[in-house]
C-alpha cells in the first residue's frame, strides 16, 4: 500500500487517480468532522468537498515538510472556522430559544448549535483547540504540533477557552 | 457529570457512512464547475478591458477629430471675413457685383467706390487709374 506522501508525488507528475485515493483514503475522517460541527449532512458533504477542491490545488505545491494528515487538519480547521463564521447569525437565531424544561433529575443536554455558536465567538488560538479538542478528543500534544504550538500552550487555550464557555453557557442551562 | 463531558455527549452523533465513489463523482463535477466559472469570469473580464480600451481611444479619436474641430468651424462668433475657400469665393464675387449694380441704378459711383473699399475688394481697385 503506497503512503500518503508517495500518493501525493504521483498526483504532481499528472496522476488523477493518485488524488482519487487520497480522498477515499481520508474522506471517513474529514466527512465525521463536519458531521460534528454541521446541522446536517448535506453541509457536512459539501464542507468536505470544499476541503478536498481545496487540497487539489494546493497539493500541487506540496512541499513534503510535514505529513499530509497535519496539512489535512490545517484544510478542515481553516473551512470550520469559516463556516462557523458564516453561519453565527444562524446559530444566533437559536440561542433566544429556551431548552425545553426538564422534570427528571437529569441534567438538560445542550444543543449542538449552542455550543458551535459560542465557540465561533472564542478568540482564534482557543477556538481551534476547542474545536479540536471537542470534535477529535485528541491529545494536546498532538493539537500542538498540528497548530503549530507547544503542548502547554494548547492546554491553557483549551482551559480558557472552555471557561468562556461555561460562563455563556451558564446563562442559558444550569450548569 | 462535569461540563466537558456534558458538551462531549451533546456533540454525539451517528454517523452513517459516505459513498466513496458517489462523493468523488460529485467532487470532480463541482471541481469542473469551479473551473468553468474561473474561465468565463476571465474572458468576461479580457471583453471588459477590450472593450475599455477601444471605447476610450474611439472616443478621444472622435474627441478630438469631428467635435473640436467642426465646432470652432461651424459654430464660430468671431466675424472672419478674410476667410473665404476657392469654392464659395466666386460667389462673393457675384454678391459684390450685384450689389454694386444695385448701388448704381442711384448714379452715384462714390458710393459703389465706397462699398467697395468697406469690403476691401481687391479686384475693384486699379490704385493707379484712381491716382489718375
Amino acid at each position: 500500500m503506497k503512503s500518503d506522501h508517495e500518493l501525493i508525488r504521483l498526483f504532481q507528475k499528472g496522476d488523477q487517480s493518485a488524488f482519487d485515493e487520497l480522498v477515499k483514503r481520508h474522506l471517513d475522517s474529514v466527512y465525521r468532522f463536519f458531521v460534528r460541527i454541521t446541522i446536517d449532512e448535506m453541509e457536512a458533504e459539501d464542507l468536505s468537498q470544499s476541503v478536498f477542491i481545496k487540497l487539489f490545488k494546493s497539493l500541487k505545491n506540496f512541499r513534503f515538510k510535514a505529513e499530509f494528515t497535519t496539512y489535512l487538519y490545517r484544510a478542515k480547521i481553516n473551512t470550520a472556522n469559516s463556516y462557523l463564521t458564516r453561519n453565527k447569525w444562524r446559530n444566533f437565531l437559536h440561542l433566544d430559544q429556551v431548552p425545553e424544561q426538564s422534570f427528571s433529575h437529569e441534567e438538560p443536554r445542550i444543543s449542538k448549535s449552542d455550543i458551535w455558536a459560542h465557540v465561533a465567538k472564542l478568540p482564534g488560538k482557543q477556538r481551534n483547540v476547542v474545536m479540536m479538542r471537542l470534535n477529535q478528543q485528541l491529545p494536546f500534544k498532538e493539537i500542538g504540533l498540528m497548530l503549530d504550538m507547544s503542548e502547554g500552550t494548547a492546554k491553557v487555550n483549551y482551559h480558557h477557552g472552555i471557561n468562556k464557555l461555561r460562563g455563556w453557557l451558564k446563562d442559558i442551562y444550569e450548569i | 457529570m462535569k461540563f466537558e463531558d456534558r458538551l462531549q455527549n451533546a456533540l454525539k452523533t451517528e454517523v452513517s457512512t459516505i459513498d466513496e465513489g458517489k462523493f468523488i463523482g460529485r467532487m470532480h463535477a463541482a471541481q469542473h464547475q469551479l473551473d468553468l466559472k474561473r474561465t468565463r469570469f476571465q474572458s468576461s473580464m479580457i471583453t471588459a478591458a477590450f472593450l475599455l480600451i477601444f471605447g476610450w481611444a474611439s472616443y478621444s479619436q472622435l474627441n478630438d477629430s469631428i467635435f473640436n474641430t467642426q465646432f470652432v468651424e461651424y459654430y464660430s462668433y468671431e466675424d472672419n471675413y478674410e476667410y473665404f475657400s476657392e469654392i464659395d469665393s466666386s460667389d462673393y464675387d457675384m454678391y459684390i457685383a450685384d450689389m454694386a449694380l444695385y448701388l448704381l441704378d442711384d448714379d452715384d459711383v462714390w458710393a459703389i467706390l465706397e462699398f467697395f473699399e468697406e469690403e476691401e475688394y481687391e479686384y475693384a481697385f486699379n490704385e493707379k487709374e484712381i491716382k489718375l
